[in-house]
């Protein structure tokens, strides 16, 4: 059971977001090492910038697909959102997303290793490309499992 | 922790030397991610195994991502558990990741782009 307020030796806290295993439940934490951190800084501003996207999708997303790897047992999610304005990559400056979705990828210790811009699926606006019910239930989809779609 | 304590901790970073261009590997993800350039892009997915990263501009290719990097062949040779990616590791990961796949015409071709964008002299954005 995951309680309030844990730590994670090198890990950041991330508070509220929507749990994957339930997702109409109570709000749980994902986690991010600090070394990603630290990595995204050294490599590429846009995805270090970006964290804070990342952090906010977690809390309110569209869309949650679980099974994010082919043949992989384990569980692991992409949270998906929309927002309206990304991060530049150049401090606190924003950019508009345009017709793109926002992708959060977490893994089954809950702790979130990749987030980015997408493209949308041409069936499902609100799902990436290729991960849309519709590619589900064909077999040919991008994520084994739709467990969460915002209605409201 | 709200999203000042995040702040904080970004901030924490800002002054910290850049190491572009470069890659790293994650464990969490098995995955490497490498950024030729640093711009804005977006994910475009080639398959399970990889994703290269498209400039916003152009489409053009300036980064990445490697999948179930644990799962390759001579993965223990290729050293990647580190922090640092370069260039001839991306290529050599790319053309391990392909072998393993059942290329199509579209997939070759994405491969063959990011490696041939891994072999070009990288900028640092």
């Amino acid at each position: 059971m995951r309680t309030m307020n844990q730590q994670r030796n090198g890990y950041h806290r991330l508070d509220n977001a929507r749990n994957p295993d339930d997702p109409s439940g109570e709000r749980i934490q994902l986690w991010m090492s600090i070394e990603m951190v630290h990595n995204s800084q050294r490599y590429s501003n846009f995805r270090f910038e970006n964290i804070k996207t990342a952090a906010a999708c977690i809390v309110d997303p569209l869309r949650i697909n679980a099974h994010i790897r082919d043949g992989d047992e384990s569980q692991g999610w992409c949270y998906v959102s929309a927002p309206d304005q990304i991060r530049s990559g150049q401090g606190d400056g924003l950019m508009q997303n345009g017709d793109r979705l926002f992708t959060v990828f977490v893994d089954s210790e809950f702790r979130v290793f990749d987030w980015g811009r997408e493209n949308r699926d041409i069936v499902d606006r609100d799902s990436p490309d290729g991960a849309s019910e519709q590619a589900l239930a064909e077999g040919r989809g991008r994520f084994g499992e739709l467990v969460w779609i915002k209605t409201t | 922790m709200d999203q000042n304590d995040l702040g904080r901790l970004m901030d924490s970073m800002r002054s910290e030397p850049a190491k572009k261009p470069g890659g790293f590997f994650s464990e969490s993800g098995d995955c490497v991610f490498f950024y030729n350039e640093d711009v804005p892009y977006v994910r475009d997915r080639i398959d399970g195994l990889v994703t290269v990263y498209r400039a916003i501009d152009d489409s053009r290719i300036i980064g990445v991502q490697v999948k179930n990097v644990s799962r390759l062949p001579f993965h223990d040779a290729l050293q990647v558990e580190v922090s640092s990616v370069n260039q001839r590791d991306m290529v050599r990961l790319l053309l391990l990741t392909f072998a393993k796949t059942e290329p199509t015409e579209d997939s070759t071709t994405k491969y063959t782009d990011a490696i041939r964008k891994m072999n070009e002299p990288a900028l640092a954005g």
